[in-house]
């Protein structure tokens, strides 16, 4: 049996189409597949790396670092250092709550920083596999934005705005409460 | 027989389905030692081992152009305003481009065409990037897709006016460049996540280049087949290898399949009589062994005697597939 080049044709130009129109179909699945149970708790910080105060989670409790900045520092510097805020994120409204770090350590919230027990994960992009997506544009990254996934769906979800809405921020995710 | 009974002749076998394109180029290939094409130039370049002085010293002028206009956008860029970096570059290009054609249609200077097509290859995505980056719009995520679909426009544009070999090149390469832009642009947005996606679009790509490669056999685009083999096989070898990944985290069905698949292609090849699907898929089949030999008996036998091993093999299945070659290739031909 031999493959007429013309059937070949067809097929080589059908291939990828097929799969760029299974890309465009898989845009429509609705975000709702990704249910996770449990509300998280995330720090929102206006530089990437908070020097005056920065948070931590050890053996599932909250821990605030907090340094003295010299007093040669320079007015820009201490207003991007801002001390980071924290927020509750409610799952089941969508929706961040902002909450003190004494509420948190009073309410005794116990922190899981690795993935939830009903198999969920937080990232800072869509992942795993983003190698390409360097060179083609496809690299979802947003500054505002955690993503929240499980094995094989992706939910994005942007976070609350509070430095305006050209301002960079950056979350830091520290874990489910549970 | 004289000139016109023999083209009458020619004619009649290719209306009655009895002669293929390929078999007459092949068959004049092969008395003349001269690669058929419908250009005069373009398969001179895309034939490599017969690339002359003056393709080589046309190539390197090109490259020096191409290279002074980038020094020229980059050394005045800030003195320069938005229209002259658009103009400098977009503009160029597009001058390259009605030049290409014009020379086309007139039927003079052929041999200049291509080399000024080309300069278009080259000029034209940075002149597209400099016209995004004024309008602020090369950040956003669309921008490869769209910019690489453009390109892709013109190619098949000037592919479809004159049937040269260096639109369908330089169109299937941004053509696979279009394809990696969208496929991200919309995962990206996608609720789906899947394990290594890059690598499986590199395998469909790959597979849709070998039936491009073997479709091309009976066109005018023949001299292409080999160039559009080799990317095909390099492609899935590299795919599938990349999906079996290494210890710890190595996934047992593509390492196994490999070999399969490698062995199938020198199959495929021997039937096809193409050397290409031999020559790769073999150094795929030694890489492979070295690569199974360090992930599993490096721990159980120490690095020192993998490495005394995999060295015995590698010389024992080189000289096996030389001599399976000669038998089934060289003989062959």
């Amino acid at each position: 049996m031999k493959l007429h080049p013309k059937i070949a044709l067809w097929a080589a130009f059908l291939l990828p189409v097929c799969i760029v129109l299974l890309a465009i179909i898989s845009v429509f699945v609705p975000q709702s597949v990704v249910r996770p149970q449990h509300d998280f708790l995330y720090a929102l910080s206006s530089n990437s790396y908070p020097i005056s105060v920065s948070y931590r989670v050890e053996q599932g409790v909250l821990v605030r670092d907090q340094y003295q900045l010299p007093e040669s520092a320079d007015t820009t510097l201490k207003e991007s250092n801002a001390e980071p805020r924290l927020y509750i994120y409610r799952v089941a409204s969508g929706e961040s709550i902002p909450v003190a770090y004494e509420d948190v350590q009073k309410n005794g919230f116990f922190l899981n920083p690795g993935i939830s027990p009903d198999g969920y994960e937080v990232a800072y992009n869509r992942g795993p596999d983003n190698f390409f997506g360097l060179f083609f544009g496809g690299y979802d990254y947003d500054s505002r934005a955690l993503f929240i996934q499980s094995r094989f769906f992706s939910k994005k979800i942007v976070l609350t705005r509070t430095t305006g809405s050209y301002g960079y921020e950056y979350p830091q995710f520290l874990g489910w409460l549970q | 027989m004289d000139t016109k009974s023999l083209l009458a002749a020619i004619e009649e076998s290719a209306r009655a389905g009895s002669v293929s394109l390929a078999e007459i180029t092949n068959a004049y290939e092969r008395a003349s030692a001269v690669t058929v094409s419908s250009s005069p130039d373009h398969a001179s370049f895309f034939s490599f081992k017969k690339l002359d002085v003056s393709s080589v010293v046309s190539f390197i002028g090109i490259g020096i152009v191409f290279i002074g206009v980038l020094f020229l956008v980059f050394q005045h860029w800030d003195e320069l305003g938005t229209f002259s970096r658009i103009l400098i570059t977009l503009g160029f290009s597009l001058s390259c481009y009605i030049a290409a054609l014009g020379l086309y249609v007139s039927r003079r200077f052929e041999y200049a065409e291509f080399w000024i097509y080309l300069l278009f290859c080259l000029v034209f995505p940075i002149g597209m990037v400099v016209l995004f980056d004024s309008f602020s719009l090369l950040s956003a995520d669309y921008t490869p897709s769209l910019i690489s679909f453009c390109v892709l426009v013109f190619h098949i544009l000037y592919g479809f006016a004159t049937k040269r070999l260096a639109p369908f090149l330089f169109g299937l390469l941004m053509a696979t460049y279009f394809f990696f832009a969208i496929t991200d642009f919309f995962y990206s947005r996608s609720t789906f996540i899947i394990p290594d996606f890059s690598l499986y679009r590199l395998l469909f790509v790959s597979i849709a280049y070998l039936l491009l490669g073997y479709g091309v056999s009976h066109t005018v685009y023949l001299p292409l087949r080999s160039f559009i083999y080799k990317m095909g096989l390099i492609g899935l070898l590299f795919a599938i290898f990349a999906l079996g990944g290494y210890r710890p985290d190595q996934v047992i069905f593509w390492e196994f399949i490999f070999p399969i698949i490698a062995v199938g292609l020198i199959a495929i090849g021997i039937f096809m009589k193409e050397q290409n699907f031999f020559v790769i898929p073999s150094f795929g089949i030694m890489i492979f062994v070295s690569k199974i030999s360090f992930e599993y008996f490096s721990d159980s036998v120490g690095w020192p005697l993998t490495l005394i091993f995999t060295g015995l093999i590698l010389v024992g299945l080189g000289i096996s597939l030389i001599r399976f070659r000669k038998e089934y290739f060289l003989a062959s031909s």
